[in-house]
Protein backbone atom coordinates (compact mmCIF):
# COMPACT_ATOMS: atom_id res chain seq x y z
CA UNK A 1 0.00 0.00 0.00
CA UNK A 2 1.30 3.27 -1.02
CA UNK A 3 2.13 5.68 1.77
CA UNK A 4 0.94 9.22 1.54
CA UNK A 5 3.51 11.74 0.43
CA UNK A 6 3.50 14.78 2.50
CA UNK A 7 4.97 17.18 0.17
CA UNK A 8 7.46 19.76 2.27
CA UNK A 9 6.24 23.16 3.00
CA UNK A 10 6.24 26.16 0.68
CA UNK A 11 9.36 28.16 1.40
CA UNK A 12 8.20 31.90 0.70
CA UNK A 13 10.91 32.01 -1.91
CA UNK A 14 9.01 29.22 -3.72
CA UNK A 15 5.63 31.42 -2.97
CA UNK A 16 6.39 34.14 -4.21
CA UNK A 17 7.97 32.86 -7.22
CA UNK A 18 4.78 30.85 -8.19
CA UNK A 19 2.82 34.19 -8.32
CA UNK A 20 5.27 35.94 -10.26
CA UNK A 21 5.84 32.49 -12.92
CA UNK A 22 1.93 32.21 -12.70
CA UNK A 23 0.88 36.33 -13.18
CA UNK A 24 3.47 36.79 -15.88
CA UNK A 25 2.67 33.44 -18.12
CA UNK A 26 -0.67 34.72 -18.05
CA UNK A 27 0.39 38.19 -19.48
CA UNK A 28 -1.43 40.19 -16.69
CA UNK A 29 2.13 41.62 -15.25
CA UNK A 30 5.69 42.26 -17.55
CA UNK A 31 8.88 41.79 -16.43
CA UNK A 32 8.80 46.04 -16.83
CA UNK A 33 6.08 46.77 -14.89
CA UNK A 34 7.96 45.15 -12.05
CA UNK A 35 11.31 46.61 -12.73
CA UNK A 36 9.50 49.86 -12.62
CA UNK A 37 8.35 49.05 -9.64
CA UNK A 38 11.94 48.18 -8.01
CA UNK A 39 13.11 51.79 -9.20
CA UNK A 40 10.16 53.57 -7.66
CA UNK A 41 10.55 51.72 -4.28
CA UNK A 42 14.57 51.96 -4.22
CA UNK A 43 14.98 55.53 -5.81
CA UNK A 44 11.75 57.67 -5.87
CA UNK A 45 10.11 56.79 -2.25
CA UNK A 46 11.96 57.77 0.53
CA UNK A 47 13.01 59.41 3.73
CA UNK A 48 14.25 62.16 1.79
CA UNK A 49 11.35 63.04 0.18
CA UNK A 50 9.80 63.85 3.98
CA UNK A 51 13.26 65.37 4.76
CA UNK A 52 12.73 68.02 1.89
CA UNK A 53 9.20 68.68 3.35
CA UNK A 54 11.05 69.08 6.85
CA UNK A 55 13.09 71.27 6.00
CA UNK A 56 11.05 73.70 3.69
CA UNK A 57 8.40 73.71 6.57
CA UNK A 58 11.61 74.99 8.88
CA UNK A 59 12.34 77.56 6.10
CA UNK A 60 9.01 78.86 4.98
CA UNK A 61 7.03 79.77 7.65
CA UNK A 62 3.48 80.31 4.98
CA UNK A 63 4.60 76.62 3.41
CA UNK A 64 4.71 75.24 7.40
CA UNK A 65 1.08 76.56 8.13
CA UNK A 66 -0.24 75.14 5.41
CA UNK A 67 1.30 71.87 5.91
CA UNK A 68 -0.05 71.70 9.34
CA UNK A 69 -3.20 72.64 7.79
CA UNK A 70 -3.76 70.44 5.23
CA UNK A 71 -0.18 68.37 4.77
CA UNK A 72 -1.80 66.46 1.70
CA UNK A 73 -1.62 69.10 -0.44
CA UNK A 74 1.46 71.21 1.13
CA UNK A 75 3.13 67.66 0.64
CA UNK A 76 2.15 67.46 -3.20
CA UNK A 77 3.13 70.66 -3.86
CA UNK A 78 6.57 69.29 -3.44
CA UNK A 79 5.75 66.24 -5.89
CA UNK A 80 5.30 63.87 -3.11
CA UNK A 81 1.76 62.78 -3.73
CA UNK A 82 0.56 58.55 -3.98
CA UNK A 83 -0.41 55.67 -3.22
CA UNK A 84 -0.80 55.34 0.93
CA UNK A 85 0.30 59.18 0.98
CA UNK A 86 -3.50 59.68 -0.35
CA UNK A 87 -4.41 61.87 3.39
CA UNK A 88 -1.34 63.23 5.06
CA UNK A 89 -1.78 64.64 8.74
CA UNK A 90 1.42 66.48 9.77
CA UNK A 91 1.90 66.49 14.01
CA UNK A 92 4.60 69.02 14.32
CA UNK A 93 6.42 68.89 17.99
CA UNK A 94 6.67 71.37 20.20
CA UNK A 95 8.99 72.37 23.44
CA UNK A 96 5.74 70.88 25.25
CA UNK A 97 4.57 68.27 22.76
CA UNK A 98 6.04 65.24 21.28
CA UNK A 99 4.74 63.32 18.39
CA UNK A 100 5.07 59.69 17.59
CA UNK A 101 2.87 57.08 15.03
CA UNK A 102 2.58 53.75 14.76
CA UNK A 103 0.48 51.31 13.17
CA UNK A 104 -0.86 48.52 15.89
CA UNK A 105 -3.00 46.78 13.69
CA UNK A 106 -0.78 46.07 10.94
CA UNK A 107 1.96 48.66 9.26
CA UNK A 108 0.41 51.84 7.76
CA UNK A 109 2.71 54.10 6.61
CA UNK A 110 3.25 56.88 4.35
CA UNK A 111 5.44 55.69 1.75
CA UNK A 112 5.43 58.61 -0.45
CA UNK A 113 7.32 60.38 1.75
CA UNK A 114 9.67 58.03 4.15
CA UNK A 115 9.43 54.68 1.24
CA UNK A 116 8.71 51.35 3.06
CA UNK A 117 8.78 51.19 6.61
CA UNK A 118 11.40 49.43 8.65
CA UNK A 119 11.33 46.23 10.50
CA UNK A 120 11.01 47.41 13.57
CA UNK A 121 8.07 49.72 13.42
CA UNK A 122 6.00 46.66 11.83
CA UNK A 123 7.43 44.75 14.99
CA UNK A 124 4.74 42.95 17.56
CA UNK A 125 7.36 44.63 20.10
CA UNK A 126 6.41 47.96 18.77
CA UNK A 127 2.69 47.91 17.78
CA UNK A 128 1.85 46.60 21.03
CA UNK A 129 4.13 48.57 23.43
CA UNK A 130 4.40 52.24 21.51
CA UNK A 131 0.81 52.97 22.30
CA UNK A 132 0.92 51.74 26.07
CA UNK A 133 4.20 52.91 26.76
CA UNK A 134 5.81 55.36 24.82
CA UNK A 135 8.38 57.16 26.96
CA UNK A 136 9.93 53.57 28.08
CA UNK A 137 10.20 52.66 23.79
CA UNK A 138 11.33 56.01 22.75
CA UNK A 139 13.78 55.72 26.06
CA UNK A 140 15.35 52.78 24.24
CA UNK A 141 15.59 54.59 20.90
CA UNK A 142 17.56 57.25 23.03
CA UNK A 143 14.74 59.63 22.98
CA UNK A 144 14.51 61.54 26.42
CA UNK A 145 11.43 62.58 26.82
CA UNK A 146 11.63 65.86 29.25
CA UNK A 147 9.12 66.48 32.19
CA UNK A 148 7.06 69.11 30.93
CA UNK A 149 6.55 67.55 27.64
CA UNK A 150 3.19 65.77 26.49
CA UNK A 151 3.51 62.48 23.84
CA UNK A 152 0.99 62.42 21.85
CA UNK A 153 0.83 58.40 19.84
CA UNK A 154 -0.89 58.56 16.93
CA UNK A 155 -2.15 55.16 15.86
CA UNK A 156 -2.79 54.97 12.12
CA UNK A 157 -5.73 52.75 12.02
CA UNK A 158 -7.34 54.64 8.77
CA UNK A 159 -6.11 55.59 5.21
CA UNK A 160 -4.68 59.26 7.15
CA UNK A 161 -1.15 58.29 7.34
CA UNK A 162 1.22 60.58 9.82
CA UNK A 163 4.17 62.45 9.71
CA UNK A 164 6.22 63.58 12.19
CA UNK A 165 7.82 67.55 12.17
CA UNK A 166 10.51 67.85 14.06
CA UNK A 167 12.02 70.59 15.44
CA UNK A 168 14.36 72.33 13.97
CA UNK A 169 17.97 72.21 15.96
CA UNK A 170 19.14 75.53 17.45
CA UNK A 171 22.49 76.45 15.83
CA UNK A 172 20.65 76.32 12.40
CA UNK A 173 20.42 79.96 11.97
CA UNK A 174 20.87 80.91 8.61
CA UNK A 175 20.97 77.12 7.59
CA UNK A 176 19.81 76.56 3.30
CA UNK A 177 17.29 74.05 2.99
CA UNK A 178 19.92 71.70 1.62
CA UNK A 179 21.95 72.47 4.74
CA UNK A 180 19.19 71.24 6.18
CA UNK A 181 17.34 68.28 4.45
CA UNK A 182 20.81 66.82 5.96
CA UNK A 183 19.73 67.15 9.08
CA UNK A 184 16.43 65.02 9.17
CA UNK A 185 16.54 61.49 10.00
CA UNK A 186 14.10 58.95 9.04
CA UNK A 187 13.33 58.14 12.61
CA UNK A 188 12.75 61.64 14.02
CA UNK A 189 9.92 61.91 11.33
CA UNK A 190 8.08 58.92 12.97
CA UNK A 191 8.68 60.35 16.15
CA UNK A 192 11.21 57.92 17.50
CA UNK A 193 14.70 59.73 16.67
CA UNK A 194 16.23 62.66 17.81
CA UNK A 195 17.65 65.11 14.59
CA UNK A 196 21.43 63.59 13.62
CA UNK A 197 23.64 66.11 15.99
CA UNK A 198 26.95 64.65 14.20
CA UNK A 199 26.11 66.55 11.17
CA UNK A 200 25.45 69.66 13.17
CA UNK A 201 27.80 72.66 12.38
CA UNK A 202 29.49 69.61 9.62
CA UNK A 203 27.82 71.99 6.35
CA UNK A 204 29.49 74.78 5.25
CA UNK B 1 -11.79 40.65 14.76
CA UNK B 2 -10.16 40.31 17.59
CA UNK B 3 -7.61 38.71 16.14
CA UNK B 4 -4.00 38.47 17.57
CA UNK B 5 -2.94 41.20 14.66
CA UNK B 6 -5.06 43.53 17.22
CA UNK B 7 -2.02 43.79 19.83
CA UNK B 8 -1.43 47.52 21.06
CA UNK B 9 -1.63 47.43 24.73
CA UNK B 10 -0.13 43.97 24.86
CA UNK B 11 2.44 42.71 27.06
CA UNK B 12 5.25 40.04 26.47
CA UNK B 13 6.82 41.26 23.24
CA UNK B 14 10.27 42.36 24.97
CA UNK B 15 12.61 45.40 23.41
CA UNK B 16 12.52 46.96 20.06
CA UNK B 17 15.16 46.08 18.02
CA UNK B 18 16.03 48.82 15.28
CA UNK B 19 19.05 47.19 12.67
CA UNK B 20 21.05 49.95 11.99
CA UNK B 21 21.68 50.73 8.30
CA UNK B 22 18.66 48.23 7.49
CA UNK B 23 18.28 47.46 3.76
CA UNK B 24 15.66 48.16 2.49
CA UNK B 25 14.39 44.04 1.77
CA UNK B 26 16.58 41.31 3.87
CA UNK B 27 16.57 39.43 0.66
CA UNK B 28 15.34 38.71 -3.08
CA UNK B 29 12.21 37.02 -2.05
CA UNK B 30 10.97 39.79 -0.03
CA UNK B 31 11.86 42.49 -2.87
CA UNK B 32 9.94 40.20 -5.06
CA UNK B 33 6.60 39.79 -2.45
CA UNK B 34 6.34 44.22 -2.38
CA UNK B 35 7.01 44.82 -5.89
CA UNK B 36 5.22 41.34 -7.74
CA UNK B 37 2.60 42.04 -5.16
CA UNK B 38 2.26 45.70 -5.62
CA UNK B 39 2.00 44.99 -9.73
CA UNK B 40 -1.14 43.28 -8.97
CA UNK B 41 -2.58 45.21 -6.04
CA UNK B 42 -2.07 48.63 -7.81
CA UNK B 43 -4.41 47.24 -10.11
CA UNK B 44 -7.26 47.15 -7.43
CA UNK B 45 -8.56 43.75 -8.17
CA UNK B 46 -9.83 44.12 -4.72
CA UNK B 47 -9.52 46.53 -1.55
CA UNK B 48 -6.59 47.20 1.30
CA UNK B 49 -9.04 46.23 3.43
CA UNK B 50 -9.89 43.16 2.20
CA UNK B 51 -5.60 41.92 2.50
CA UNK B 52 -6.08 43.42 6.03
CA UNK B 53 -8.80 41.35 7.16
CA UNK B 54 -6.73 38.39 5.10
CA UNK B 55 -3.62 38.73 7.21
CA UNK B 56 -5.60 38.77 10.30
CA UNK B 57 -7.37 35.41 9.38
CA UNK B 58 -3.75 34.07 9.18
CA UNK B 59 -3.18 31.20 11.64
CA UNK B 60 -2.16 33.24 15.01
CA UNK B 61 0.82 31.35 16.13
CA UNK B 62 2.25 31.72 12.25
CA UNK B 63 1.15 35.26 12.03
CA UNK B 64 3.38 36.31 15.14
CA UNK B 65 6.37 33.98 14.29
CA UNK B 66 6.59 34.56 10.12
CA UNK B 67 8.16 37.24 8.94
CA UNK B 68 6.22 40.38 7.67
CA UNK B 69 6.23 39.73 4.43
CA UNK B 70 5.19 36.33 4.96
CA UNK B 71 1.71 38.11 5.89
CA UNK B 72 2.04 39.63 2.31
CA UNK B 73 1.94 35.77 0.64
CA UNK B 74 -0.65 35.18 2.77
CA UNK B 75 -2.97 37.62 1.14
CA UNK B 76 -1.75 37.69 -2.02
CA UNK B 77 -2.38 33.92 -2.81
CA UNK B 78 -5.92 33.96 -0.79
CA UNK B 79 -6.75 37.16 -2.93
CA UNK B 80 -5.41 35.87 -6.40
CA UNK B 81 -7.24 32.67 -5.89
CA UNK B 82 -10.64 34.69 -4.57
CA UNK B 83 -10.56 37.13 -7.45
CA UNK B 84 -9.78 34.15 -10.20
CA UNK B 85 -6.72 35.65 -11.52
CA UNK B 86 -5.21 32.09 -10.58
CA UNK B 87 -6.09 28.79 -9.08
CA UNK B 88 -4.55 26.58 -6.19
CA UNK B 89 -3.49 24.28 -8.46
CA UNK B 90 -1.52 27.14 -10.38
CA UNK B 91 0.08 28.05 -7.67
CA UNK B 92 0.90 24.45 -6.17
CA UNK B 93 2.48 23.95 -9.87
CA UNK B 94 4.21 27.10 -10.01
CA UNK B 95 2.79 27.79 -13.06
CA UNK B 96 -0.26 28.70 -15.30
CA UNK B 97 -2.71 26.86 -16.94
CA UNK B 98 -1.15 26.54 -20.56
CA UNK B 99 -4.90 27.36 -21.04
CA UNK B 100 -4.59 29.84 -20.04
CA UNK B 101 -1.20 31.86 -21.61
CA UNK B 102 -1.65 35.26 -22.44
CA UNK B 103 -5.23 35.12 -21.76
CA UNK B 104 -4.83 38.11 -19.47
CA UNK B 105 -2.40 40.36 -21.67
CA UNK B 106 -5.10 42.93 -22.33
CA UNK B 107 -5.53 44.03 -18.68
CA UNK B 108 -1.53 44.29 -18.55
CA UNK B 109 -0.20 48.05 -18.12
CA UNK B 110 2.94 49.70 -19.02
CA UNK B 111 5.24 51.19 -16.64
CA UNK B 112 4.37 54.38 -17.05
CA UNK B 113 0.47 53.63 -16.08
CA UNK B 114 2.04 52.06 -13.00
CA UNK B 115 3.82 54.96 -12.40
CA UNK B 116 0.50 57.40 -12.38
CA UNK B 117 -1.12 54.95 -10.71
CA UNK B 118 1.15 54.94 -7.82
CA UNK B 119 1.03 59.10 -7.89
CA UNK B 120 -2.35 58.71 -8.48
CA UNK B 121 -2.91 56.79 -5.67
CA UNK B 122 -5.93 54.86 -3.97
CA UNK B 123 -8.16 57.49 -2.04
CA UNK B 124 -11.23 56.30 -0.66
CA UNK B 125 -12.59 59.41 0.20
CA UNK B 126 -15.45 59.90 -0.87
CA UNK B 127 -19.61 61.24 0.24
CA UNK B 128 -21.75 60.21 2.75
CA UNK B 129 -25.03 59.73 2.97
CA UNK B 130 -24.97 59.60 6.74
CA UNK B 131 -24.85 62.44 8.55
CA UNK B 132 -21.59 63.80 10.48
CA UNK B 133 -22.96 63.15 14.16
CA UNK B 134 -20.11 64.99 15.76
CA UNK B 135 -18.18 67.96 15.97
CA UNK B 136 -14.34 69.24 17.31
CA UNK B 137 -14.55 69.42 20.93
CA UNK B 138 -17.28 66.54 21.35
CA UNK B 139 -16.98 64.16 24.25
CA UNK B 140 -17.49 60.60 22.76
CA UNK B 141 -16.97 56.85 23.77
CA UNK B 142 -15.69 54.30 21.74
CA UNK B 143 -18.79 52.12 21.76
CA UNK B 144 -17.97 48.41 23.08
CA UNK B 145 -18.48 46.23 19.37
CA UNK B 146 -16.91 43.28 19.02
CA UNK B 147 -17.72 41.99 15.42
CA UNK B 148 -15.88 38.74 14.72
CA UNK B 149 -15.60 40.82 11.09
CA UNK B 150 -12.81 43.15 10.28
CA UNK B 151 -13.25 46.41 12.05
CA UNK B 152 -10.27 49.21 12.43
CA UNK B 153 -12.00 49.97 15.94
CA UNK B 154 -8.85 47.84 17.92
CA UNK B 155 -9.94 46.40 21.68
CA UNK B 156 -7.99 48.90 23.56
CA UNK B 157 -9.88 52.06 23.17
CA UNK B 158 -13.32 50.24 23.34
CA UNK B 159 -15.58 51.63 26.10
CA UNK B 160 -13.04 54.62 26.87
CA UNK B 161 -14.09 58.05 27.04
CA UNK B 162 -12.16 60.49 24.64
CA UNK B 163 -12.76 64.17 22.89
CA UNK B 164 -12.83 64.70 19.01
CA UNK B 165 -9.86 66.52 17.90
CA UNK B 166 -10.25 66.71 14.10
CA UNK B 167 -13.03 65.79 11.44
CA UNK B 168 -10.94 63.95 8.69
CA UNK B 169 -14.56 63.99 6.16
CA UNK B 170 -16.27 60.82 5.10
CA UNK B 171 -14.43 58.10 3.93
CA UNK B 172 -15.84 54.46 2.62
CA UNK B 173 -16.06 51.97 5.54
CA UNK B 174 -13.41 49.64 6.36
CA UNK B 175 -15.22 46.89 8.12
CA UNK B 176 -18.07 46.57 4.83
CA UNK B 177 -15.29 47.01 2.20
CA UNK B 178 -12.94 44.30 3.86
CA UNK B 179 -16.43 42.45 3.61
CA UNK B 180 -17.22 43.31 -0.06
CA UNK B 181 -20.84 44.38 1.20
CA UNK B 182 -20.15 47.76 -0.10
CA UNK B 183 -18.41 51.30 0.59
CA UNK B 184 -21.12 52.64 2.55
CA UNK B 185 -19.23 55.73 3.80
CA UNK B 186 -19.17 57.73 6.94
CA UNK B 187 -17.51 60.25 8.71
CA UNK B 188 -14.28 59.62 10.51
CA UNK B 189 -12.98 61.52 13.39
CA UNK B 190 -9.84 62.18 14.72
CA UNK B 191 -10.36 61.29 18.79
CA UNK B 192 -7.88 61.71 21.70
CA UNK B 193 -7.83 59.78 24.96
CA UNK B 194 -6.10 60.49 27.92
CA UNK B 195 -3.34 57.44 28.44
CA UNK B 196 -5.05 57.44 31.75
CA UNK B 197 -8.09 56.78 30.69
CA UNK B 198 -6.92 54.02 28.32
CA UNK B 199 -4.37 52.31 30.62
CA UNK B 200 -5.38 53.00 34.22
CA UNK B 201 -3.43 54.34 36.80
CA UNK B 202 -0.09 52.76 35.35
CA UNK B 203 -0.14 55.14 33.04
CA UNK B 204 1.94 58.78 32.38
CA UNK B 205 -1.18 61.07 33.08
CA UNK B 206 0.65 63.37 30.47
CA UNK B 207 0.05 61.43 27.77
CA UNK B 208 -2.39 60.77 25.41
CA UNK B 209 -3.37 58.25 22.26
CA UNK B 210 -4.95 59.91 19.31
CA UNK B 211 -6.93 57.38 16.80
CA UNK B 212 -8.68 57.57 13.58
CA UNK B 213 -12.34 56.22 14.47
CA UNK B 214 -15.35 55.96 12.18
CA UNK B 215 -19.30 57.58 13.01
CA UNK B 216 -20.79 53.98 13.99
CA UNK B 217 -17.39 53.51 16.33
CA UNK B 218 -19.00 56.37 18.47
CA UNK B 219 -21.20 57.36 20.59
CA UNK B 220 -22.11 60.47 22.42
CA UNK B 221 -20.02 60.58 25.81
CA UNK B 222 -22.87 60.85 28.33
Amino acid sequence: MAKEYTAPPSTPAIRIKAIQTVVFEKGLVQQQAVDQLVDLVENQIGPKNGARVVARAWTDPQFKQRLLSDGTAAIAELGFQGTQGDHMVVCENTPTVHNVVVCTLCSCYPWPTLGLPPTWYKSSAYRSRVVIEPRKVLEEFGVNVPDEVEVRVWDSNSEIRYLVLPMRPAGTEGWSEEQLVELVTRDSMIGTGPLDPSTAGAAS
Amino acid sequence: MNSVADMGGMHGFGPVRPEANEPLFDSDWERSVWTVGMSVMILDYWRDDESRYSMERMEPAHYLSSRYYEHWLHFLEEMLVEKGILTREELAIGHADPESHGSMAHLARTPEQYLAKFRAGGSIAMPSQSPQRFSIGDGVRARNLNPSHHTRLPRYVRGRLGVVHAVHGSFGFADTRAQGTGDHPQFLYSVRFEAAEVWGPTADGRDAVYIDLYDSYLEQAQ
